[in-house]
């Protein structure tokens, strides 16, 4: 096996591991009340487990280096520093809600725009911070004021 | 009353100036949104749904269809001037028509494609003005079986154009379906695949999902390529109208596309993406100008950005007459006619005949006030394209998250969101189709809930969807369309 297969085989893999859960879940629902032919469970077990054989056809694929991988395009190739720029998609991704959760919306939201911003190549923290504080609070106005949708009544709140 | 009479209605309504005014308002967010990439007509649509409890059902629904066409006007601009689809649908118009533009065509190719979407959407109106009353009468026959025969055909169709491979295609359906059985069970009450959270007993919100796999995948995915800042929006050159040429090789394309869209737009599951294909190689063919194809040809443009309009009316035919959505926006207009209380399907025409027939009304309206609109604010939606790359994608993020979170109050919403970017993301990068997945997600709670019920009133005989005659009928072409075209491959080979 070569390097080449590695991220769709591990792609493949998550998939497998993803069918397996949907399998034991599809598994501890109930079977339905007696008198209905196709119960709570038929669909949820019919189609984990299709899910269950298509992983492991996909599994073989990878193995056999016939799933393509973007990484390996030759037409827009990668350009260096893709796992750095996807790192701070991700750090977003886990501190955004987390800011959102304990300190409101106005952080949570600054460090998903922040955190993208970076990925797509700003370097000035300032104009970061200035860009995000900005869109942030424009878009609560709108969101909450106009359109009435619940951003939270305060804009920073305290965890305690 | 005719359908004639009730459409004069519907103009009579569709022209008071409120009615007009969300119209224009509709035009205008959706022609935006559209140019901008990642943020849809779905997500915009969804974005506005807690407004309806405050607005009356007509200015929403007549805001919504400005919003739907509007995107589709906005998508070629993009396509055209940054060679970046705005919309999965315009791909094709971003071949020819930012080749047109490198040649100092711009002009001409926007205005192609304008005039194109008006021709093609105005047909596309009309022929769903006068279908639709044939097909209601016809549904009004459906039961459950007729209904799980229909789903069932759309699934199909869905496989036929899974992409690239057959393997991942199903994959992604397949994913679809069972995201779509997460929640409470409607028929027995049992939990399916909540994994104990309470927030997931409500199911797997198609906006979550849509958003998720198309806004948030998509801005990961252009992140981590890095090729974001590179992308040039070329100069507005040329005028802006088509000279005697530009007219004599765009209108029969224009009418070969709106063929090609409305009925493939209309079948369940058809969707924008593989008529505007069709059109493209359609045009390749015809042309008497091959040498300019893959050089920037007008045909190239104008066919496709014809066939996209006209399949954006043909997917409302299904919607309002069946109450079955076959795209993202479709199942948000869905929930939205749900939260008025109101049940799309065969009998909206004749409880909400003024609704549908205003909502009608103002499509045409719409398509005027989007001509209209969108040659001459050119100027305005490329400066939104010029905003750089770091603070248009952050921004994308901000109005995804906020738009989700600001609808329910939900952290754990938030995160779902992000887990469906990261998937979109590892499917973008294995080249597995994302659209399967929201069509089943759709699609799969119905066809299930049908199956059931049609089970409940047979007493749990299976047969009933095919001795039922059009039942047996839907599912015949079911099967025709899935054997017939591997025949074809096996004879060739």
């Amino acid at each position: 096996m070569t390097a080449a297969h590695r991220a769709p085989l591990a792609g493949a893999l998550a998939l497998a591991a993803l069918a397996a859960l949907a399998v034991w879940g599809a598994w501890s629902i109930p079977e339905g009340p007696d008198f209905s032919t196709v119960g709570p469970s038929a669909f949820p077990r019919v189609l984990s487990g299709t899910l269950a054989l298509l992983a492991i056809a996909a599994v073989i694929q990878a193995l056999r280096g016939k799933i393509p991988d973007e990484a390996r395009s030759t037409e827009e190739p990668l350009l260096p520093g893709a796992n750095a720029r996807v790192g701070w998609v991700l750090a977003g991704m886990v501190f955004s809600p987390l800011g959102l959760y304990l300190f409101g919306f106005l952080v949570g939201a600054m460090i998903g725009f922040g955190t993208v911003a970076r990925a797509f190549g700003a370097k000035n923290g300032w104009a970061i911070i200035g860009w995000s504080a900005a869109s942030t609070l424009v878009v609560w106005l709108v969101f909450d004021k106009v359109l009435t949708l619940k951003l939270g009544n305060q804009l920073i709140m305290l965890p305690f | 009353m005719d359908s004639f009479a009730q459409l004069m209605h519907g103009f009579a309504n569709a022209l008071q100036p409120a009615v007009l005014m969300y119209g224009f308002l509709g035009c205008l967010v959706g022609t935006l949104v559209g140019v901008l990439p990642g943020i849809g007509p779905a997500l915009t649509i969804a974005l506005l749904l807690p407004l309806t409890f405050k607005v009356p059902a007509t200015g929403m629904f007549v805001l919504f269809a400005g919003i739907y066409y509007g995107a589709m006007y906005g998508g070629s601009t993009t396509s055209i001037l940054l060679n970046t689809p705005g919309e999965s649908s315009t791909v094709m118009t971003a071949i020819e028509g930012n080749r047109m533009a490198r040649r100092g065509l711009a002009g001409p190719a926007l205005a192609t494609a304008a005039i194109g979407s008006f021709v093609a959407g105005t047909i596309g109106t009309i022929a769903l003005t006068f279908f639709s009353p044939l097909i209601v009468d016809a549904a009004l026959l459906f039961g459950p079986a007729e209904y799980f025969s229909m789903m069932l055909l759309a699934l199909v169709a869905v496989t036929s154009v899974l992409g690239n491979s057959l393997l991942r295609g199903l994959i992604s359906l397949n994913l679809g379906l069972l995201f779509g059985m997460v929640g409470v069970d409607l028929q027995t009450g049992q939990h399916r695949f909540a994994f104990g959270q309470a927030e997931l007993l409500d199911g797997l919100e198609v906006t979550i999902v849509a958003v998720g796999l198309f806004a948030v995948g998509e801005a990961m995915f252009m992140a981590w390529k890095g090729h974001a800042a590179e992308g040039k929006v070329e100069e507005i050159r040329g005028s802006l109208w088509l000279d005697r040429e530009g007219w004599r090789r765009s209108w029969k394309p224009w009418l070969r596309g709106t063929f090609l869209g409305f009925p493939i737009g209309a079948m369940p599951a058809g969707g924008a993406e593989l008529p505007t294909l069709l059109s493209y190689y359609a045009e390749k063919k015809l042309t008497a100008h091959p040498e300019e194809f893959g050089n920037g040809a007008i045909e190239g443009v104008a066919g496709p950005e014809a066939a996209n309009n006209a399949a954006a009316a043909g997917v409302l035919m299904p919607l309002l007459t069946l109450g079955i959505p076959t795209s993202a926006t479709a199942a948000i207009l869905l929930s939205a006619f749900t939260s008025y209380g109101i049940a799309p399907g065969p009998l909206l025409f004749q409880q909400q005949a003024e609704l549908v027939w205003t909502l009608i009304a103002s499509l045409y309206v719409g398509n005027v006030i989007l001509l209209v609109l969108n040659l001459p604010l050119v100027g305005l939606w490329v400066q939104l394209l010029r905003i750089p790359a770091p603070w248009l994608y952050g921004g994308i993020i901000l109005i995804s998250t906020a738009g989700l979170y600001g609808a329910s109050s939900s952290v754990f919403d938030v995160g779902l969101l992000y887990a469906f970017g990261l998937l979109g993301f590892v499917m973008r990068r294995f080249d597995v189709p994302v659209a399967p997945l929201v069509m089943g997600l759709i699609l799969g709670p119905m066809a299930e809930q049908s199956m059931r019920q049609a089970l409940t009133i047979s007493a749990g005989d299976f047969t009933t969807f095919i001795t039922r005659p059009i039942s047996g009928g839907i599912l015949a072409i079911a099967l025709l369309m899935l054997v017939v075209p591997r025949v074809l491959k096996m004879r060739k080979s």
